[in-house]
């Protein structure tokens, strides 16, 4: 590996990975326009709630506001550059908080966010992204959109672990068997 | 050396290949985890012993008897030595078996203590010891009965400080400052330099307080650094490190740091880092666990001798467990201010906006 191709693959993930934290500070600062530079125009974001704009997902993320904290944590990504696409996988866990609910006033999902990436004028921006939420714990009631809890292997629980066979449980892009480290 | 250009490169590989494992082992790619290691390493991991990588594997089957596991990362802590290296990497795992309910969560964290090299393949682990902190939980989620504390065990606590791998690591005390180790000449600063060496600043704080190495602490500040904690009170160096000794009365604290968000302007620097912390006093049987999510934000200084926090103010956004764990009686407590309400826990009543240094992400 040339020592320029070398700097830029530390570059790109530093950036990338700027990019994703972007999103979860700009959610949980209760800036959901801010969002809007983490994406390119035409992307496609998969939620719980479907596909959805880039537009439709900060109209959706405003709602955090009614909730008294969110904290999107992020852990570090795995990133697979390739020229000017690259992909993703970072894990989340996300409490939710709402105070009226107390005792039972936080919901804590874990999961991680597919995404897929494209280099442009601006910098880099995700295209595709789908959000897997693997698990959730405390009071389902605490977010509306989520107050029926989790789809699991057994049904519908206010707790729990989705099923393994679910879309998007499989190992991230570029895992699909041994192979050197990437990029 | 951590700081010559490539150890931005190589930081970033590192962070690939421990990442690679937890993805792989979530994902149940078992052949992909193996890959992670070097034939012959050689695995600790506390009650399951020492084995090997394919030994580790086999083992490792059981967990598609789990409905869902997910091993979140903290930032790792690196001493990078040409092709060898030494990293110590923060986890909270959950692990997640729905025929259980309501008990079907177990939540374990602590940090794997690996030494990795750089193999024609990449970097891959040739020796790690997985160090269990804390539990929380129902332990029959995988099968153990509990955490082994200095009071027996337990379904939920932590285990005793003496326990072993619960000190700092021994490289950690050689490398010479927060600078990620290393006495090589900076021969070229980069962002991704910089990013880097700040990461293992923001680590170096958490491995310091949650192993009770406070002395690590005083080179992590400016001399004329100002830390707030909350409360509107701002703390010297000397304050600062001090403050932390009350935590040798709980058996454990475990600070996760996500991913910081970082806008760097020459010798300045600025931070907004999430943190979710675990605090674990055993005597609290029936409840021992106090978790506390919030950030840390920074002003960064570099000085002659690395990266440096000169201004901190950490923000605590939630609360969740038992805050007798802390002494303290709710959530807006914590917090500062005296509590308006009977909260016992919840989400605290700070601001919620992003730092005024966020600005457009724009083409480096």
């Amino acid at each position: 590996m040339s020592s320029n191709l070398a700097a830029s693959a530390a570059l790109d993930a530093f950036m990338i990975t700027q990019t994703l934290i972007r999103y979860s500070i700009a959610l949980d600062g209760c800036a959901a326009e801010l969002i809007k530079d983490c994406f390119t125009e035409d992307a496609v974001l998969v939620y719980d709630l479907g596909g959805v704009s880039r537009d439709e997902l900060i109209a959706v993320s405003a709602g955090v506001r009614e909730l008294d904290a969110t904290q999107h944590f992020l852990s570090l990504p795995t990133i697979t550059v390739d020229g000017d696409l690259a992909h993703s996988r970072c894990y989340f866990l996300a409490q939710h908080v709402n105070n009226v609910l107390a005792p039972d006033s936080t919901l804590m999902t874990g999961g991680w966010y597919d995404d897929a990436w494209r280099r442009t004028e601006q910098g880099w921006r995700i295209t595709r992204r789908r959000a897997v939420r693997v698990w959730m714990e405390g009071n389902p009631a605490v977010e509306r959109n989520q107050a029926d809890g989790i789809e699991t292997a057994d049904g519908m629980r206010p707790n729990g672990a989705a099923k393994r066979t679910g879309s998007g449980r499989g190992p991230p892009y570029g895992f699909e068997g041994p192979a050197a480290d990437r990029p | 050396m951590a700081t010559d250009p490539g150890a931005a490169l190589d930081a970033f590989l590192i962070n690939q290949a421990l990442t690679r494992y937890t993805m792989a082992l979530d994902s149940c790619a078992l052949d992909v985890v193996e890959d992670c290691f070097i034939p012959d390493a050689v695995l600790d991991y506390d009650e399951l012993g020492v084995m090997s990588p394919k030994a580790f594997v086999e083992r490792s089957a059981a967990i598609r008897g789990l409905d869902g596991t997910h091993h979140a990362l903290g930032l790792p802590l690196m001493g990078i030595r040409g092709d060898a290296a030494s990293s110590r990497c923060y986890f909270v795992a959950q692990h997640v078996k729905n025929a259980l309910a309501p008990g079907a969560f177990l939540s374990t964290g602590g940090w794997y203590d690996d030494e990795l090299i750089r193999t024609a393949a990449g970097w891959k682990i040739a020796r790690r010891r997985a160090v269990r902190v804390w539990v929380n939980g129902n332990p029959a989620v995988v099968g153990l009965p509990g955490v082994r504390t200095a009071e027996g065990m337990l379904p939920s606590g932590a285990s005793p400080r003496s326990a072993s791998g619960r000190d700092a690591p021994q490289w950690l005390k050689r490398l010479p400052a927060a600078n990620g180790g290393g006495t090589g000449r900076i021969v070229e600063a980069s962002l991704e330099l910089d990013a880097f060496l700040i990461s293992q600043l923001l680590s170096r704080y958490a491995v310091a307080v949650d192993s009770g190495a406070f002395e690590l602490l005083a080179d992590c500040v400016t001399d004329d650094a100002l830390i707030d904690y909350g409360g509107g009170v701002e703390m010297n160096r000397e304050q600062f490190i001090r403050s932390f000794e009350p935590v040798l009365e709980l058996e454990a604290t475990h600070h996760l740091l996500g991913l910081p968000a970082l806008s760097i302007e020459g010798d300045v620097a600025r931070s907004r880092c999430y943190c979710i912390a675990q605090h674990v006093k055993n005597g609290e049987a029936a409840e021992p666990c106090l978790t506390m999510g919030g950030y840390h934000q920074d002003e960064l200084r570099r000085t002659e001798a690395g990266w440096r926090i000169h201004r901190r103010q950490a923000v605590r956004t939630w609360m969740a467990g038992n805050p007798a764990v802390l002494g303290i009686s709710d959530a807006r407590e914590a917090a500062g201010p005296p509590p308006e309400g009977g909260l016992q826990k919840g989400a605290e009543n700070v601001e919620r906006t992003p730092p005024p240094w966020f600005k457009a992400t724009t083409k480096a």
